[in-house]
C-alpha cells in the first residue's frame, strides 16, 4: 500500500514536471497562453486525481485491517469511487465555464489514465499475490494435511 | 372575439403545451406546470389524509377506488419484483404511481378551457407531465433512488455479517460500486473493469433518461395529437364545418378514451419499471 501511495505521487510528480518544462519552454514568447495550458491548471488536476487515488482506497484500508478477505473485491470497487471522484471535480471545473475548462479536462483525462495504469498494475500484483497465497493454504497430499 | 378557438386550443399545439410563466419569485419564475404540480400534490394530499383518518372496517366508496390501486400497485407490481424488500420501498413507489397518474389524469381536465371561458385568462394550467422537465425530475429522483437502494442493500448486508454501521458503510459503498460491474475472472478481469464500468454508468443515465422521454413523449403526443384533430373545426367554413365537427368531435372522444388508458398505462409503466431497476440493484449479482 505505502509502495503504491509512492509510486502514484512519483508517477503524477514526473508527469506534472516534464509537461511544464516542455511546455513552459515550448511557448515562452506566448505566456499567457502557456499559462492557460500549464501552472496552476496542471497542478490543480494533478493534486485533485492524486488525492481522489488516495480517497478511494480508504475501503481497501478498512478491508486490510478489518477483513483480509474483501481486499481485492474493495481494491476493484476504488476504480468507480475515484471515477466518480474525478468526474464531480472536472465538472465543477466544466461549470466555470466549458472553454476555459478545456486545459483543466485534457489534464484531467492524462493524470486520470496514468493513474489508473499504476492502480490496474497494482491490482494484478496483489491478485497474483492472493493466488499464491491461497495455493499455499490450500492443504496438499504431499505436506500430510490432506489425505489421498 | 368568440371564445371557441380558445377553448378548444391555442393558436397552435405545441404553444398548448409549453410552460407559460405566471409570477416570478425573486429569480424563480413561477409556471403554468410548477402549479400544476402544487394543485396535484395539494390533492394527493387531501385525498389519502382524509382516506386515510376515516378508516371504516369495511371500506367503501373513494377509499375502496383507493384500497383497489393501493393493492394493485403493491401485489402486482412491486411485490413479484422485490419480493420480502416490497413493504420497504412501496412509499415511494405509492407516492410515485398516484402522483404521475393524478398529474396524467389532471392534464386531460380542461381547467384552462374553463378559466379562458369563465375570466378570460390562458395560459394558467397545462398538462405538467408533458414537459420533459417534469419528467426529467422524476427520472432524476428514481435515478438516486436506486443507487440509494443498492448502497443500503449492501451496508444492511455487511451488518448482517456483524460489522459495525460505521466499517459498514464504506463496505456498502464500495461493495455497490463493486457489484455494479459484471464479474469477469483473472487478470483480464481487472483491465476490462473500468472500460465495464463506464458502460454500466452509462447505462444507468440512460435507463433515467429513457424513464424521462418515455412519460413525456408519451403524454406530449396524445395532447398533441387531440389538439390538433380539434384544429380542424375552426378551419371550415359554412355547411362543411358541420361535416368535419361530427367525425372530429367523435374521434376526439375515442382519443380521450384512448388518453386516459395512456394516463394509467404511462404511470403503471413508470413504476414497473423503477421497480424493476430497484429490484436489480438489491437482488441480482449485477
Amino acid at each position: 500500500m505505502k509502495a503504491f501511495a509512492f509510486f502514484s505521487l512519483a508517477v503524477v510528480v514526473l508527469i506534472g514536471g516534464a509537461a511544464e518544462c516542455a511546455l513552459g519552454r515550448r511557448a515562452a514568447p506566448v505566456e499567457a497562453e502557456a499559462e492557460s495550458w500549464t501552472g496552476g491548471v496542471l497542478w490543480f488536476a494533478a493534486l485533485v486525481n492524486l488525492a481522489a487515488c488516495w480517497l478511494a482506497f480508504i475501503p481497501f484500508g478498512v478491508a486490510r485491517v478489518r477483513s483480509s478477505g474483501l481486499m481485492f473485491e474493495m481494491a476493484l470497487a476504488a476504480v468507480p469511487i475515484r471515477l466518480l471522484l474525478a468526474c464531480g471535480a472536472l465538472l465543477w471545473g466544466i461549470w466555470h465555464g466549458p472553454w476555459p475548462a478545456m486545459p483543466l479536462m485534457l489534464w484531467m483525462v492524462i493524470f486520470y489514465l496514468a493513474l489508473l495504469a499504476v492502480e490496474t498494475g497494482w491490482m494484478i500484483r496483489l491478485m497474483h499475490a492472493e493466488n499464491e497465497q491461497r495455493a499455499a493454504d490450500r492443504p496438499t497430499v504431499r505436506d500430510g494435511s490432506c489425505k489421498r | 372575439m368568440s371564445t371557441f378557438p380558445l377553448v378548444l386550443a391555442a393558436g397552435d399545439p405545441i404553444e398548448h403545451l409549453a410552460p407559460h410563466p405566471i409570477t416570478t419569485f425573486g429569480p424563480v419564475v413561477f409556471t403554468s406546470h410548477m402549479l400544476m404540480l402544487l394543485l396535484s400534490a395539494v390533492l394527493m394530499a387531501t385525498i389519502f389524509i382524509v382516506a386515510a383518518r376515516n378508516y371504516p372496517l369495511v371500506p367503501t366508496g373513494t377509499r375502496n377506488l383507493l384500497d383497489t390501486l393501493l393493492e394493485f400497485v403493491r401485489s402486482t407490481i412491486a411485490r413479484p419484483i422485490l419480493g420480502e424488500q416490497t413493504d420497504r420501498y412501496i412509499p415511494f413507489l405509492w407516492t410515485l404511481f398516484f402522483f404521475i397518474l393524478i398529474n396524467n389524469v389532471l392534464g386531460f381536465v380542461p381547467l384552462d378551457a374553463f378559466l379562458a371561458v369563465s375570466v378570460g385568462h390562458q395560459n394558467v394550467f397545462g398538462a405538467a407531465t408533458a414537459s420533459l422537465s417534469v419528467t426529467a425530475g422524476l427520472a432524476t429522483l428514481v435515478f438516486f433512488a436506486i443507487h440509494a437502494a443498492g448502497v443500503f442493500q449492501q451496508t444492511r448486508l455487511q451488518v448482517h455479517q456483524g460489522r459495525s454501521v460505521l466499517t459498514a458503510a464504506p463496505f456498502g459503498v464500495a461493495f455497490y460500486l463493486y457489484r455494479l460491474v459484471p464479474h469477469v475472472p483473472g487478470v483480464i478481469g481487472v483491465i476490462l473493469f473500468p472500460l465495464l464500468l463506464v458502460l454500466e454508468l452509462v447505462g444507468t443515465v440512460i435507463r433515467a433518461f429513457a424513464l424521462a422521454m418515455r412519460l413525456f413523449a408519451n403524454m406530449m403526443a396524445g395532447h398533441v395529437v387531440m389538439v390538433t384533430v380539434l384544429l380542424m373545426i375552426p378551419t371550415a367554413r359554412g355547411l362543411a364545418s358541420v361535416g368535419i365537427a361530427v367525425p372530429t368531435v367523435i374521434g376526439c372522444i375515442a382519443l380521450s378514451l384512448l388518453e386516459l388508458f395512456v394516463a394509467f398505462l404511462q404511470a403503471y409503466i413508470f413504476v414497473f419499471l423503477t421497480c424493476l431497476f430497484i429490484g436489480a440493484v438489491i437482488k441480482g449479482e449485477h
